[in-house]
């Protein structure tokens, strides 16, 4: 059993992650400091908050780390950053099979500038679709989610999931190099992550879809995708079909009937940014 | 609990969807089709989901194709059009298998 007893102890990291509250027991405090920062995005909690997850991330005797869900020792790392890629995994997993009311699909979603309607990028990962988001976000929009999208089967509006982007070295060169990129500097969020400076909250019924196909095209181009194929895209891209296939079908069908999907031929980031931004304002506008 | 075993109707038998498979009508008309063990997704234009709602077990295919030309009474080709989707239908396993002759 591990030691973890949050609601007695001081060095619990409490979050409120999606619908559910969450606890890390972290008795390290640099260790703490490195959970505190990925986590920074959610909402904190009291102590003893009711129907509490229950996590510790320890170091163990051999100089490595071991990750503990309830009373069971599931990962053990030789790093800290694969403690964390542990325990961001089992929260993602845990709020995932405990979440049956929503669409979930994997990609980024986001507010436009004005705030009045929601686009989703998706993708899996290598695509670009971290790439787009972030070019998106260094125009004025604002992130939903970078990874885990959980849409309102009534609204099609996606839930705040305020987890800290995935963020590699090639991804960060290249969108420095927009006019206008995201301030990266967060104090304690650990290297190869990123953590958004606002999020979106409000309820925005999604508008557009957008799927990532290719880096390397001289300018970006936008490819609808006929109401099935589009159907059958966003439902490939769903983590909710298998457990809730009718929810999943139900959704895609709302879905397809209300916001475009499209195939996105990207080409260079600060043109394509740009003309994402415009086909966007375009739908806004129309 | 392991999914139930589809019942396997005679080779005469008029065509019936697997009850595994869940549909969903698009707003084009079309339709996706999803088979909750296998896990594969199909789609069909609006003249197959038309063919798909008539494999209800009791439409033999001679009277799903007379309801289809009846829709579609330009077209020349609705009987092979419909033993196209049928075909179709039974090699993705969205259909009961007709059992194989003894």
């Amino acid at each position: 059993m591990t030691d973890a007893s949050p609601d007695t102890r001081a060095d619990a990291v409490r979050r409120r992650i999606g619908p559910h509250d969450v606890a890390v027991v972290v008795p390290d405090r640099s260790d703490r400091a490195a959970v505190e920062a990925i986590l920074g995005g959610f909402p904190r909690i009291g102590e003893g908050a009711a129907g509490e997850a229950t996590y510790a991330l320890r170091r163990d005797a051999a100089g490595g780390w071991e990750f503990w869900s309830g009373g069971t020792r599931t990962h053990q790392a030789t790093t800290l950053e694969d403690g964390l890629l542990a325990l961001e995994w089992q929260v993602v997993t845990d709020l995932l099979a405990r979440t049956d009311d929503r669409f979930h699909l994997h990609g980024a979603a986001l507010a436009d500038p004005s705030g009045s309607l929601s686009v989703l990028v998706l993708g899996e990962s290598g695509v670009g679709k971290t790439t787009v988001a972030l070019a998106l976000i260094a125009r004025g929009f604002r992130p939903f989610t970078d990874d885990v999208i959980l849409l309102d089967p009534e609204s099609l509006a996606p839930s705040t999931f305020e987890r800290a982007f995935h963020v590699d070295a090639t991804t960060r060169t290249l969108v420095n190099g927009l006019p206008h990129d995201p301030a990266w500097e967060v104090p304690g969020v650990p290297g190869g992550y990123f953590l958004p400076a606002t999020w979106a909250r409000e309820p925005l019924p999604v508008r557009a879809v957008i799927v990532p196909k290719a880096r390397d095209h001289a300018r970006p181009l936008l490819v609808g995708l006929p109401i099935a194929e589009a159907a059958t895209t966003i439902l490939g891209f769903s983590g909710s079909l298998e457990h809730a296939p009718a929810l999943s079908l139900r959704t895609a069908a709302r879905l397809t009937a209300s916001a475009p999907c499209y195939a996105l031929y990207a080409g260079p980031l600060a043109p394509t940014a740009q003309f994402l931004a415009e086909a966007v304002e375009g739908l806004r506008a129309g | 609990m392991p999914d139930p075993e589809p019942v396997t109707p005679p080779p005469d038998a008029p065509p019936a969807r697997d009850p595994r498979v869940l549909d969903e009508l698009l707003a084009d008309g079309s339709m996706v089709l999803y088979h909750t063990a296998s896990r594969k997704l199909m789609t069909l234009n609006p003249t197959a989901a038309l063919v798909w709602e008539y494999c209800d077990g009791e439409h033999t295919i001679e009277q799903i194709t007379s309801e289809v030309r009846a829709v579609f009474p330009a077209v020349s080709t609705i009987a092979d059009d419909v033993a196209g989707v049928l075909n179709d239908l039974r090699a993705r396993e969205m259909l009961r298998l007709p059992q194989a002759p003894s």
